[in-house]
């Protein structure tokens, strides 16, 4: 049987090995600010967990550079990745062994690097793969689910991303915090969005004087929006002490929740007017031919319709904010942005990640969560 | 009975619509031709109420439409249109029964129902009732599209240019059961078209308009015989006329006893439901002055000659 050669996985499949030889997987650091060195490749293949990855990223290389069938592939290469981080884990006390009390074991480029690659490989094996949305959701969840179980399990305790994270009580707690900035102003957004985008697919007028405005204020960068918003509502705080005592002050959750909101109002009300610009007009017209009412119209006809389009602006919408509500950290807003500037004043590159990437996953998840619900909303309604 | 009286609707400085008057009898179809733009769709549109007129009424047996709530009136009367318009996110079943929900039929009313109208437009329940709407064929689509309009009982029906956009054996295979579902439900139907020959093949009673004014309104006979001179004898054709007349009757009108022709074995023969039409072009193309006619059961009921066709073909 000829083999022929997958391009992609091809390219992949080189960077694997040459990352493997020029990057280091981990690095050793003499304390928790200070940078390390990387440990070399000689000797962490000493240990028997970087050999059992090795042994397997092998077969995993060569089969991704060819055409067999993707499940293969994907099956493979979530195996490495996993094996890899098992090893990381289970190597780290021999490798630490010797040094001083103060000493860590943190994540090289090299690692960052394979992260990425065998994530692309997984990524290339799914969309070959076509499987159902529903489908593919689950197999993602339940794939990093079993990473967080082996996480949980005290794997990687002796890894410095670990070691942040178990000084860091409040770690879920802000995660919720973070969850709940991003989410509290996207519903006021929807709320006031969508009435608003209606507005515009039935007016010109409204369209063109609204849209230009919403525009410019996604223009304005989201630490100048901050500054911005501090000035009137720090005033009205003063003026109304009441109003601080709910909250309304110039830094913390009111501005944060305020800026998103308004950035969030654009993708919104754009989207719903483009669902709605979208409509086929026999149907709208069969529809009030038969006797549908204006609100009989809009609830069964237009807004279903529309759905799919309309989530597409709020899936921009989501990811947007669960990533500006880092920058929101700043402000004293909460969630995991206050890792990332904590980690930032302190030049402690563990913390930085351990707000950077809790962040990145949530957007990730809603992305594909919201993917998800468009699908399930277009498959009968084409 | 449907009137319009001195219907008139202007947009801006276009009168679309000019002082129409019109009356449709109960159990007839009457199809509002014309080129596009003439003001035949706005004539529709206003006896539903999706256009109010700038003057005139329209009365439904005898009750100004106006009494009523545009909603409830539109629930009353079926509308089907080119594009058809089904709902893409409903299948069929939900299609069919938009108006009797908006109506609150009971489910039971319903199912019943949907199966007595696919079962009318002879669409197996179980292969279409749950399908989605893209997944018919465009001819599939249209029945459908009848059936939804039919679905409340109405006396009345309108349809916009019903089947523009199907392939032209599709569209004749439609009109003919569109026809026969017709006289079967004895309803009235109002049929907007740009196609003389559906008018014809179609409708009880042609009403010709050009420039939003209405210039003749009468049978397909009558409109073909005696057509109005200019845009009305330009429509019906010149020498496509005689042919379209005699699409119009049955070959039962002119058939004579066997006896007097010289029949054998060789003549071609051809069913007494046909039109004079058809028997024409049966004896061009079988180069046969005469044909053996023969009923249902295929049994000679009479002959069909050529002389009788020139007698009956012509106009005055």
């Amino acid at each position: 049987m000829p083999f022929r050669i997958d391009r992609l996985g091809l390219t992949l499949a080189v960077a694997v090995a040459l990352v493997l030889v020029l990057l280091p997987l981990l690095n050793l650091q003499p304390n928790r600010i200070l940078p390390g060195s990387g440990v070399p490749l000689g000797e962490l293949i000493a240990q028997p967990g970087a050999q059992r990855f090795i042994l397997l990223m092998i077969p995993t290389a060569i089969l991704v550079c060819l055409r067999v069938h993707p499940a293969l592939k994907l099956g493979l290469s979530a195996l490495s990745l996993l094996v890899l981080i098992y090893a990381l884990g289970s190597d780290s006390d021999a490798l630490l062994a010797g040094s001083s009390g103060f000493a860590r074991l943190a994540l090289g480029s090299g690692f960052w690097a394979l992260l990425l690659l065998l994530g692309l490989m997984m990524t290339d094996a799914l969309i070959k793969l076509e499987l159902g949305a529903l489908l593919r959701l689950l197999l993602i969840v339940g794939y990093l689910a079993a990473l967080f179980a082996l996480l949980a399990n005290g794997l990687w305790d002796r890894l410095s991303l670990m070691l942040e994270y178990h000084n860091q009580p409040t770690f879920w707690q802000q995660g919720v915090r973070h969850l709940l900035l991003a989410l509290g102003s996207i519903l006021p957004a929807l709320i006031v969005g969508v009435p608003l985008g209606i507005r515009c697919h039935r007016s010109p007028r409204v369209r063109a004087a609204l849209i230009p405005v919403l525009s410019l204020l996604q223009t304005i960068p989201s630490l100048a929006m901050f500054g911005l918003l501090m000035i009137p509502l720090s005033l009205l705080a003063l003026s109304f002490p009441l109003l601080a005592e709910f909250g309304i002050r110039g830094i913390g959750v009111a501005p944060a929740v305020l800026a998103l909101f308004l950035y969030s109002l654009l993708p919104i009300v754009s989207n719903t007017a483009a669902g709605f610009d979208g409509l086929d007009p026999a149907v709208l017209q069969a529809a009030r031919g038969m006797g549908m009412s204006r609100r009989q119209m809009l609830w069964q006809i237009e807004l279903p319709l529309a759905l799919p389009v309309m989530l597409s602006g709020l899936r921009i919408v989501v990811t947007m904010n669960i990533g500006l509500v880092a920058v929101a950290g700043l402000i004293g807003g909460g969630g995991y942005g206050t890792y990332i500037f904590q980690g930032l004043g302190q030049t402690a590159t563990d913390l930085v990640l351990l707000g950077t990437l809790p962040t990145i996953l949530l957007a990730f998840l809603a992305a594909l969560l919201i993917d998800t619900l468009i699908a399930m909303t277009q498959r009968e309604a084409r | 009975m449907i009137e319009l009286q001195g219907l008139t609707r202007v947009f801006g400085e276009r009168t679309a619509v000019d002082n129409l008057n019109l009356r449709v009898e109960s159990g007839q179809i009457c199809a509002l031709i014309g080129t596009s733009g003439c003001g035949k769709s706005t004539t529709l549109k206003m006896i539903n109420r999706l256009i109010e007129p700038t003057s005139g009424t329209v009365l439904i047996n005898g009750e100004d439409i106006r009494n009523q709530q545009p909603e409830q009136l539109r629930r009353r009367i079926g509308y089907a249109i080119q594009g058809i318009g089904l709902f893409p996110h409903r299948s069929v079943y939900d299609n069919i029964a938009t108006v009797p929900r908006l109506l609150n039929w009971s489910s039971e009313q319903v199912d019943q129902r949907v199966h007595e109208l696919l079962d009318l437009l002879k669409m197996d329940f179980d292969t279409f009732a749950h399908q989605y709407p893209h997944r018919l064929s465009g001819g599939e689509q249209q029945r459908i599209g009848v059936a939804r309009a039919l679905a409340a009982r109405p006396e009345l029906m309108l349809m916009d240019e019903p089947f523009g956009a199907l392939d032209p054996l599709t569209r004749e295979r439609l009109q003919g059961e569109l026809k026969q579902i017709q006289r079967m439900l004895g309803i009235t139907i109002i049929l907007v078209t740009h196609d003389i020959e559906e008018a014809i093949r179609l409708a009880d009673q042609i009403a010709v308009m050009d420039g939003g004014k209405l210039l003749q309104a009468a049978s397909p006979r009558e409109l073909l015989r005696n057509p109005r001179e200019g845009f009305v004898s330009q429509l019906v054709g010149g020498e496509e006329r005689a042919l379209r007349l005699l699409s119009l009757s049955p070959i039962a009108d002119l058939v004579q006893p066997t006896e007097l022709f010289e029949l054998n074995e060789d003549t071609p023969s051809i069913d007494a439901h046909l039109t004079l039409r058809d028997a024409l072009a049966r004896q061009l193309w079988q180069r046969s002055p005469v044909l053996r006619v023969v009923d249902a059961n295929g049994a000679t009921c009479g002959a069909i000659s050529v002389q009788e066709l020139l007698s009956a073909g012509g106009g005055n």
